[in-house]
């Protein structure tokens, strides 16, 4: 047990050491000054495609095999991909279309008594009987599926493939277009977006995901992924998204439009050391509390989301104005 | 339509029916002076609860901390309150006034509280001011007074309900700010160049739609409302034009008069933002945060100045015409007209709307 506990302190130096290095190296080597057009592409070609990619990817593999293990891989993917919801995720609502909460399990009776054919016969059935919700309630109902339940079953997880696709698609386009393509105005709106929405998706994970079914109360089954048991797994994958997009953690700053430019690389190469500190210093901080949650412990969830709810001011108050953008997800407009 | 002595008829009329024409004033001068707000806390942490005058100040006595920020507030008539979410918001607080949570309403899947509460003349119904998130359309919820529960949803030709005011027994009005927004992307405002807002009229028992009117600038927003015992209605405008000067000069009154809509006369430029409105005796007042003040206009909409107070923004008609109007702004709250100001805890930064209890 000695033994373990040297292991456990020194790996814990080391790695402490590590973060302090990472962290000391911006004031040795200067980060380069980013433009939003070296931002827009970074995140497209680092971040979003090849999310897109595992989505698609993983939603094919659940529509071949139709079980949970690739459920569930699938839906991980997916919130990876949708946490912050970007580009073509906006333009096609693709959180409506295929994960849309609560499902109804009466419309995904009805559903099943209409007996849909084939793909394009569920654009007449409702939302709140489609998409992952609907494959969750019925991959994990008590019984195994009956014929009509995994016809049915089937279409939904065609019906989630092909919206990959669609997603798939538009982040490539976005990908294959020639820098000279990007207007100034573009560039400066998909900045605006990605902050803008990053924020969206901490406050989804922190009070629709989080807080709001523990304190609406009632049965555990308001919670996201309940019925699968991957409530605290969704959670993670959400913030690896968040935290990932915002802190830097590699070895050395990306060069200007070739990798990913978090919001700490993109405030420091604008000189605005200040904001990026107490950004890192929020998001770790965050990071510490959303560790091994577990939304049967509720007192730990909810001191998760109020670390996550001082983030999300700390962007809203000094992140947002540094960098000279507006937020549609601020708590501090007017009305 | 009718014209102001009829409107004035009907609003004493109907305010009678309610049991609420008997003046207050003349009953119970000595009420003690107590709001119910919504304000954000040092903490910080967002908070509804109840204010009270002690001497120079505007002191807290009592309040429920709640999940996200809030915005209107309605007292009920067997005394608790209710306070809902700023839109796009979901849950609606029943509270006593010691503070006390009584009753979460959570908003119905695939909708969105907007922000504003009314109810009906007889109280048996409370109206909610919601949003369809599929389609954006605006909308009315129809609820049980005493259970909260939702009965119905009525359309409010439009999009972005703000507030509602009842008048009488049988009219609902409605202010349609206008201004599409999507759930996925939050309070950001889409496509501007589309927006329409307007006031709509609808029947308090059926929803029909009775009458719909706008300004003829269609970049002003109509958001809040407040009733004069003469029968004019004033709307509280915010300005959305693109170029900054012309939004900045904007008006942010508008005066229905029962036949249409006038914009205000001969007021300075006021940022274009108008954040909540009281009828005042002297006509209408306007709380401006970005203009530091209270804008103050007569029953016409012709202006008549600008009281200052930092942060000018919830107002409250008293409870007799001699005890005027409070404003609440940071760190002051004034009574109106005479100006006296009381002290307000700065880390009580309030809300865009109060009430007098």
């Amino acid at each position: 047990m000695a033994v373990n506990r040297r292991c456990f302190l020194l790996a814990g130096g080391l790695a402490a050491h590590g973060a302090l290095r990472a962290q000391a190296d911006w004031t040795r080597e200067a980060v380069p000054a980013y433009t939003p057009l070296h931002l827009a592409l970074g995140l497209h070609r680092a971040w979003t495609l090849p999310r897109a990619e595992a989505f698609l990817s993983r939603a094919q593999r659940l529509a071949g095999l139709l079980d949970r293990p690739s459920w569930g891989e699938a839906m991980l993917a997916w919130e990876r991909l949708a946490t912050p919801a970007l580009g073509p995720l906006l333009t096609r609502r693709s959180l409506r279309q295929i994960d849309f909460a609560p499902s109804r399990p009466a419309l995904i009776a009805r559903a099943l008594q209409a007996a849909p054919r084939d793909v394009a016969a569920l654009e007449r059935v409702g939302s709140p009987a489609k998409g992952l919700p609907a494959l969750e309630l019925l991959l994990w109902q008590a019984r195994p599926l009956n014929e009509a339940e995994r016809h049915y079953a089937g279409l939904l997880a065609e019906d989630v493939a092909r919206e990959a696709q669609a997603l798939h698609a538009g982040f490539a386009e976005l990908v294959a277009r020639e820098p000279a393509d990007w207007s100034e105005e573009d560039a400066l709106a998909a900045t605006a977006e990605l902050l803008n929405q990053w924020v969206g998706g901490l406050e989804r994970l922190r009070w629709a995901q989080m807080e709001k079914p523990l304190r609406a109360g009632g049965s555990r089954e308001g919670l996201p992924r309940a019925r699968s048991g991957l409530t605290a797994a969704a959670w993670a994958a959400q913030w690896q998204s968040l935290r990932g997009l915002a802190v830097f953690e590699g070895r050395r700053a990306p060069e200007p439009g070739q990798g990913l430019v978090p919001l700490e690389s993109y405030l420091r190469g604008r000189g605005r050391n200040a904001e990026a500190d107490a950004l890192r210093r929020a998001v770790l901080l965050a990071d510490a509390r959303l560790q091994g949650l577990s939304p049967a412990k509720p007192q730990p969830v909810l001191a998760a989301a109020k670390q996550l709810e001082a983030l999300k001011r700390l962007v809203q108050d000094q992140v947002a104005p540094a960098l000279d953008l507006a937020l549609g997800f601020s708590d501090a407009d007017g009305d | 339509m009718p014209t102001v002595t009829e409107l004035r008829r009907r609003q004493i009329l109907g305010l009678a029916a309610a049991g609420l024409a008997a003046p207050a004033w003349a009953a119970r001068r000595d009420t003690p002076v107590e709001l119910a707000a919504a304000w954000r806390d040092e903490t910080p942490s967002y908070r509804v609860g109840r204010l009270a005058l002690a001497g120079e100040a505007l002191v807290l006595r009592a309040s429920v901390e709640v999940p996200t920020r809030a915005h209107a507030l309605l007292a009920e008539p067997g005394g608790a309150l209710l306070a809902v979410a700023r839109r796009p918001g979901d849950w609606l607080l029943r509270f006593t006034r010691e503070g006390r949570a009584l009753q979460w309403q959570w908003i119905e899947p695939d909708r969105a509280f907007t922000g504003h509460l009314a109810l009906s003349a007889d109280g048996r119904r409370l109206f909610s001011g919601e949003t369809d998130l599929d389609s954006g359309a605006g909308l009315i919820g129809v609820r049980d007074a005493r259970s909260l529960e939702k009965l119905a949803e009525w359309p409010s030709h439009g999009l972005d309900v703000h507030e509602l005011l009842p008048r009488g027994e049988g009219e609902l009005w409605v202010a349609n700010g206008g201004i599409r927004t999507q759930a996925e992307t939050g309070r950001l405002k889409l496509d501007l160049p589309a927006m329409d807002s307007s006031l709509v009229c609808l029947d308090a028992g059926t929803g029909a739609l009775r009458g719909q009117w706008r300004v003829p600038d269609a970049r002003l927003s109509l958001r809040h409302l407040a009733w004069r015992p003469d029968g004019r209605l004033g709307i509280a405008i915010q300005a959305e034009h693109a170029q900054a000067a012309e939004r900045l000069a904007a008006p942010i009154l508008a005066v229905f008069d029962g036949q249409a809509l006038h914009l205000a006369q001969g007021q300075p430029s006021l940022a274009g933002y108008g954040g909540d409105i009281a009828a005042s005796a002297e006509g209408f007042a306007i709380g401006c945060p970005r203009s530091g003040g209270v804008a103050r206009f007569d029953a016409q909409g012709r202006w008549q100045g600008l009281t200052p107070l930092p942060e000018a923004c919830a107002l409250a008609e008293g409870r007799h015409p001699q005890e005027g109007l409070w404003a609440g702004g940071r760190g002051q709250v004034l009574q109106l007209p005479a100006g006296r100001g009381k002290r307000l805890a700065r880390d009580i930064e309030l809300d865009n709307h109060w009430i007098r209890l």
